[in-house]
């Protein structure tokens, strides 16, 4: 097991990180006040390779193996305290493009990779329900066989990028009684009839990545709109959270470190008693605690990302990393908060934004009690689901 | 043990399963019988990997190959018979 990265990567690595911090932060708090996503800034991000990162370079992505994803990725966590557009942009690599890339037809891909690659095409995921969340087995948007394809009808709800999405991967049921096994993966292009995105949602954090609800209402799609093989629906959902839980949360390792810098100077300049108050041992600890969060964050991402390149990544693997990632950002994100006193609590410093932004994270991709109901099924435990 | 035998007697460690499968011909649906949900799919692949050394890829678990014990043990031998002879494509 050998995490240290090559030259190359970490010449990349540096790349995007300054790249990161000149080009995206701009207006942050103003952007995030009026829930606005950047597209200026997407296309900054396109140019630079990042929206087609991992992707195959026959269809004008990078090619880039995962310990290389991760450690731009990371880089980008740490130049860009756009929390929100680099949500968004996680949301189209991983849930929306990767899994046309491993389980679309070669036609799927050509239609739609190299314009997800060059940023045109912003990709969608479609699965949640107001009734169907922790437990997708539950959805009841139908899909029903009608002459040359299927007729969706039903509504997803907090659908990241649906007001700027081109193409949506939307989960439907063919059959709701098989539960799981009835699930099917479509590709629904944002201009189909009977395909309707609702107003923006207004949220809590991650405001500059737009989210919507998304309603199919006698949406006809072609046979060939279907994603992977016949009931394999479940199958590409399961695959797609284990790839989006190892790197929804990549950037967050960079996050933290800009964090624990902040902190560490702070500490260090901030006097109160006649001293820095890096020299109070519980603010010392609290910062070696930053630290220590972030040292086991890193090396599980980096794990992962080395087991996935070994083709030994699992569920397990995957829920766990989630898990820790998105815990350890908010503890993060909240002893920043602290740390820096009542200035920490305003919104002069944007740390605030970044506790609201991190909150997210234990929710998306799966709630922490779903990964480690993943954790405790698979060390044969019979945690339902 | 058969192939077939051994993932039964897998499935039967999940408490509160042994009774319902007891019950369960090889041919039986495991899904339509509530016998196994999407993450038991998910562990009984870890398993199968563990126990035969076969590599269950991801888009595989389709409720083709996962609908009942000998549809799992189809899909087992057919894996099998790939890892002893990596040029075959099951
Ligand atoms: C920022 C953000 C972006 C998102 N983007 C998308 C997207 O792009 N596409 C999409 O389809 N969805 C998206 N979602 C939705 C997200 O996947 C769901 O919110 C999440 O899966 C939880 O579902 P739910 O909201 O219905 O909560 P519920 O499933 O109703 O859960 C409510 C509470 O009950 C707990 N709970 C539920 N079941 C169990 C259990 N078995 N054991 C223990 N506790 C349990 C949960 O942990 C949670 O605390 C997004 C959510 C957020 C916050």
């Amino acid at each position: 097991m050998d995490f240290g990265l090559t030259a190359e990567q970490s010449a990349y690595a540096a790349t995007v990180a300054e790249f990161a911090a000149r080009e995206l932060n701009d207006a942050i708090a103003e952007r995030d006040r009026d829930s606005a996503f950047s597209a200026e800034a997407w296309r900054k991000c396109a140019r630079l390779g990042l929206t087609g990162l991992p992707l195959p370079v026959e269809h004008g992505g990078g090619g880039a193996d995962a310990v290389t994803t991760a450690a731009a990725l990371e880089a980008l966590g740490h130049g860009c305290r756009d929390n929100g557009l680099i949500f968004s942009l996680g949301a189209h690599l991983w849930a929306g493009a990767v899994p046309i890339a491993r389980f679309g037809t070669d036609a799927q891909r050509r239609r739609y990779l190299p314009a997800a690659c060059d940023g045109s095409l912003v990709i969608a995921h479609a699965a949640t329900e107001p009734d169907a969340g922790s437990d997708p087995a539950q959805l009841t948007t139908t899909a029903t066989p009608v002459e040359g394809g299927f007729r969706l009808d039903g509504g997803k709800t907090f659908v990241t990028n649906a007001p700027v999405a081109g193409l949506f991967l939307v989960l439907a049921t063919t059959n709701r009684v098989r539960r799981h096994a009835g699930l099917c993966a479509f590709l629904v292009e944002r201009d189909t009839r009977g395909l309707t995105v609702g107003p923006p949602t207004d949220k809590m954090g991650l405001r500059t990545s737009p989210m919507a609800d998304l309603h199919l209402d006698g949406c006809h799609v072609p046979t060939d709109a279907v994603l992977g093989p016949p009931g394999a629906g479940m199958a590409i959902f399961n695959a797609t959270m284990r790839r989006e839980r190892g790197f929804i949360l990549a950037p967050a390792v960079g996050t933290m470190r800009r964090h624990l810098d902040q902190c560490v100077a702070y500490a260090r300049g901030r006097r109160q008693h006649g001293r820095a108050i890096g020299d109070f041992q519980a603010v010392a600890h609290r910062i070696v605690d930053m630290r220590l969060r972030l040292d086991t964050a890193r090396t599980l991402l980096y794990r992962f990302a080395w087991l996935l390149d070994e083709k030994r990544d699992t569920d397990s693997d995957a829920a766990l990393l989630k898990l820790h990632l998105s815990e350890c950002l908010v503890q993060s994100a909240s002893d920043a908060v602290h740390l820096h006193g009542g200035s920490g609590y305003t919104t002069a410093l944007g740390l605030e934004r970044e506790l609201r932004d991190a909150l997210g994270g234990r929710v998306y991709s799966g709630t922490t009690e779903i990964q480690k109901n993943i954790a405790a099924r698979l060390l044969g435990l019979g945690v339902g689901t | 043990m058969t192939v077939a035998q051994r993932i039964r007697a897998f499935l039967a460690t999940t408490p509160g399963r042994a009774a319902a499968l007891a019950a369960l011909g090889d041919d039986d649906s495991l899904i339509d019988r509530g016998l196994l949900d999407s993450l038991g799919t998910l562990e009984l692949s870890a398993w199968l990997q563990e126990e035969f050394g076969i590599t269950v890829d991801e888009i595989d678990l389709t409720a083709d190959n996962f609908e009942s014990i000998s549809a799992i043990s189809w899909y087992v031998e057919r894996r099998v018979t790939a890892v002893e002879d990596p040029g075959r494509r099951p």
